[in-house]
């Protein structure tokens, strides 16, 4: 039995091996990941009177298609009014949405919901939230309240217009508050963007906010501005916020001006007469409802804000300024301390803080002497207003047995705050080093020739007798570089791996069957005693031990046709011999003799004994 | 007659098959004489053309990488080395070149975790064929044991055990190492990585010619990497090459 579970323990093993070799066949990474997808659906305003009409956004985001249903609701309307899609390529993930638009229309006042709208994205029904509104007695007023920033279709290509003097204070107009008006050139300055829209007005953003002009450039904005209620010469206006940072290309005193393009919608009044002289379609809902309602593209601008653009001083510029701008600090480390001359180790650097960080460059040793130095690469992180980190990973090969530290690295930037350029140092970093045996790479030893200069691009070229040499011999050419799981005698061998262990098993579950019949047990077990009493036998004849040998070949004879014939062994008798054999059956005969010797007492003769034992043995394997 | 022309035929096929080898072999040593001179480029040009008509070999790669470090083309001579060691893996003469290249370019492996490095002791073909071996050997070894009815044999489970434990230890290094089978070679200096596949994008880095890199979607001329230090961005397509993939007549 405890065989039998060790055997079962190493067939699922090998299954398990085999399973894992079949996964060898699937291409790598061929899982595929699902979008995730959201649906929000959202009014721009929860209150709003039964005579206007307010906008119900549904977004999906994570996909650029999807089909929404619109819920059967009580005392509602719902007129599509298009839909538009938007995808980013952030850090290498995309992000795609699709929003859907319709005008919603009351029929009666009170309070409303909006039941979940079911949204269909690739045959899976996403659902959203249920939406309460309240709608309020009419109030004649013929403009919506825009509580929110609408979002609309874009129809008809109507071309975009400034507004004019006057227009601005009844639509919208923008605003940009730069962190200081005195810049250095290159200098980067936090900035605030706001743009302000009357209330009730319906507007869609078309653009992000620009700068007019070649002058100033928009480093960074945020992707979605603030938006809140501000109160304009006792006027309440719609504000959005963006924060971001600018810098200024050149030197001089330039206005900075913002602008934005933006989508009006214009309700349009319906003509009064009624051609077909349906009295009911003079009912102002109907008026508002089947209003007709245009788009007029505008663009939203800020007043101009004149600027002051300084050079940078010339005097005390170090050495290794690179134009970085702004308020820094450095960290540096390095790995591994501890080695052997022409052992690289690595310098890592961050330059964090606030400033321009595409003209940070990698702080430099103060002192190269014995070092090696590589070029570094660099990763950086931005953050808001101007805020990150750069991180610099540089190697450096000591090339000196007599150096114990690295050296100080420096880094340069202008504060634009102080008016003064400032150098990091960095510590010194301890090291020790061991001499390397043999040849080093790199190191300049007495009597060494000195390396011609080596051209742009390939200062790195190593020399060919540092190399391996040449292999004479192109040796077996194939057309393709396959792995081995896809050559032809690598899968031979599976197959024949497989086919054995197949075969294994066949003939295990084959065993197992046998081992389960009772009546090949039994056999089994006759077999297993007959051999003991053919062995006590020999033994008897060796011993010249005649009972000893009577004993056991009755014993065995009985046995064996008890098994034949469904009897008790003990219960077999001459008799039934007689009865059931053939007169000259030889186990008749002997068991005859065998029974006389026992009653009479006379002893069989002993080079007979041997020759019964055979015939015994050979008559009872004949048995059937 | 008819006996005669298969022999005619037989020796005019062995003629044109010697006289291929003679030419591709001479080919080759007319490439490894050209480096022997220090004529990098030549070498290159003519180990090209042996490998775009006969095809490639991993001391032909070899030989091709060399020459391409010769001449200063870190990204290339990286990038065949590592073809190299696809074909001939275990090759100490690429991997001692290959890590000569990659200290000499400053191309230093950052702090791996341990079951990369471990993994990394072998080629992908050499775990899985220790792998293979070992499961063949188990097959036969239960095969045997169940012909024999010998299952309980001390000397077999030692074996079947054995077996399943060089099975267990090699398979999972063989899978790791085959999912950067087909990665790629930065082969053009200082590539920056882009954060979207524009080339006006912003850049989140710059990644150094002859970083290994693993390809992943594309888009336009843009593919998506991720370096071994986890940094990714795009790339333009033309300026890295994968490793498993030979492109059109090894013209690089």
């Amino acid at each position: 039995m405890k065989q039998h579970h060790r055997t079962n323990s190493i067939f699922f093993l090998a299954a398990l091996v085999l399973a894992l070799s079949l996964l060898l066949q699937l291409p790598a990474g061929s899982v595929a990941r699902a979008a995730d997808v959201t649906v929000k659906a959202e009014l721009n305003a929860t209150e709003f009177p039964l005579d206007q009409a307010v906008l119900l956004t549904i977004t999906v985001s994570g996909t650029r298609t999807a089909d929404p249903t619109m819920p059967e609701a009580d005392g509602l309307r719902f007129a599509y009014r298009g839909q538009n899609s938007q995808t980013q390529w952030i850090n290498g993930n995309i992000s795609s949405s699709v929003s859907f638009v319709f005008m919603v229309q009351a029929e009666q006042a009170g309070s409303h919901t909006i039941k979940p709208i079911k949204v269909t994205v690739d045959g899976k029904v996403h659902l959203t939230d249920p939406i309460t509104c309240t709608v309020l007695p009419a109030s004649g007023a013929k403009a919506p309240p825009a509580g929110g920033q609408a979002i609309q279709p874009r129809q008809g290509n109507a071309p975009s217009t400034r507004l004019r003097s006057g227009e601005a204070e009844k639509i919208g107009f923008m605003r940009i508050i730069p962190a200081r008006d005195n810049v250095y050139s290159g200098q980067l300055i936090p900035c605030t963007i706001k743009a302000y829209f009357r209330q009730g007005m319906r507007v869609t953003l078309k653009s992000s906010p620009r700068f007019v002009g070649e002058n100033f450039i928009l480093q960074s904005i945020d992707d979605k501005p603030q938006q809140q209620e501000e109160l304009i010469n006792g006027e309440p206006y719609t504000a959005l916020t963006w924060q971001g940072t600018l810098s200024a290309v050149k030197v001089g005193t330039f206005p900075l001006e913002v602008e934005m393009d933006a989508d009006l919608l214009v309700r349009e009044q319906r003509r009064q007469n009624n051609l077909l002289g349906v009295p009911f379609l003079h009912d102002p809902f109907f008026d508002d409802f089947f209003a007709q309602y245009s788009h007029r593209e505008v663009k939203v601008a800020s007043p101009k804000k004149s600027i002051t653009v300084m050079d940078l001083p010339a005097a005390g510029r170090p050495d290794d300024f690179h134009g970085a701008i702004g308020t820094f600090s450095l960290a540096v480390a390095a790995s591994p301390l501890q080695g052997k001359i022409g052992d690289p180790i690595t310098l890592k650097m961050m330059v964090s803080g606030t400033g321009n960080f595409d003209m940070v460059h990698a702080p430099a040793l103060t002192d190269k002497e014995g070092w090696k130095t590589y070029p570094a690469t660099d990763s950086v992180e931005k953050q808001k207003r101007g805020r990150g980190k750069k991180t610099f990973e540089q190697a450096i090969v000591p090339t000196s047995p007599e150096l114990t530290t690295i050296p100080p690295v420096q880094f340069s930037y202008f504060d634009p705050e102080a008016g003064e350029y400032v150098s990091l140092v960095s510590d010194p970093i301890s090291i020790e080093l061991e001499k390397a045996a043999g040849i080093t790479a790199g190191m300049n030893r007495p009597g060494d020739k000195k390396p011609t200069p080596a051209p742009p691009g390939t200062a790195e070229r190593p020399q060919p007798n540092s190399l391996a040499p040449l292999h004479p011999d192109p040796g077996r050419l194939v057309q393709a570089i396959r792995p081995l799981y896809q050559t032809r005698w690598f899968l031979l061998l599976l197959t024949a791996a497989l086919l054995c262990l197949t075969a294994s098993l066949l003939l295990y579950r084959r065993r197992k069957k046998l081992a389960a019949d009772p009546t090949i047990l039994l056999h089994k077990r006759l077999n297993q005693q007959l051999n003991h009493h053919y062995r006590e036998m020999e033994q008897a004849i060796r011993a010249g031990d005649q009972d000893s040998f009577c004993s056991h070949c009755r014993t065995a004879i009985q046995l064996r046709l008890a098994e034949i014939w469904g009897l008790e062994a003990r219960a077999i008798t001459l008799a039934d011999l007689q009865q059931r054999l053939p007169a000259d059956a030889p186990l008749l005969d002997i068991f005859s003799r065998i029974e006389h010797a026992g009653y009479s007492g006379n002893s069989l003769e002993q080079d007979r004994l041997e020759e019964m034992l055979q015939t015994t043995r050979k008559e009872l394997e004949r048995l059937p | 007659m008819k006996n005669k022309l298969i022999i005619l035929l037989l020796t005019g096929l062995l003629l044109f098959c010697g006289v291929t080898a003679m030419a591709r072999d001479n080919l080759f040593e007319q490439a490894n004489q050209a480096y022997s001179r220090g004529d990098y480029q030549q070498a290159i040009n003519l180990y090209l053309e042996v490998a775009a008509e006969e095809g490639v070999s991993g001391s032909l790669l070899y030989n091709l990488a060399n020459s391409y470090a010769a001449a200063g083309q870190v990204g290339r001579a990286v990038l065949n080395y590592e073809r190299a060691l696809r074909l001939a893996p275990g090759n100490s003469d690429i991997q001692a070149n290959l890590e000569q290249v990659r200290k000499d370019a400053g191309l230093y492996r950052d702090d791996t975790p341990i079951y990369e490095r471990l993994a990394d002791l072998l080629e992908a073909d050499q775990w899985l064929l220790l792998s293979g071996a070992a499961f063949l050997l188990l097959a036969v070894a239960s095969l045997v044991a169940n012909l024999t009815q010998k299952i309980a044999a001390a000397p077999l489970q030692l074996l079947i055990g054995g077996c399943l434990l060089i099975i267990t230890v090699t398979l999972p290094p063989a899978l790791l190492r085959y999912q950067s089978w087909n990665d790629g070679v930065v082969t053009e200096g200082e590539v920056k990585l882009l954060i979207s596949p524009f080339p006006e994008a912003a850049s989140a880095g710059a990644i150094k010619e002859g970083r290994l890199v693993h390809p992943g979607k594309t888009h336009g001329d843009y593919v998506l990497v991720r370096d071994r230090t986890g940094r990714s961005g795009w790339i333009a397509k033309g300026s890295f090459a994968r490793i498993a993939e030979l492109p059109s007549h090894q013209k690089e």
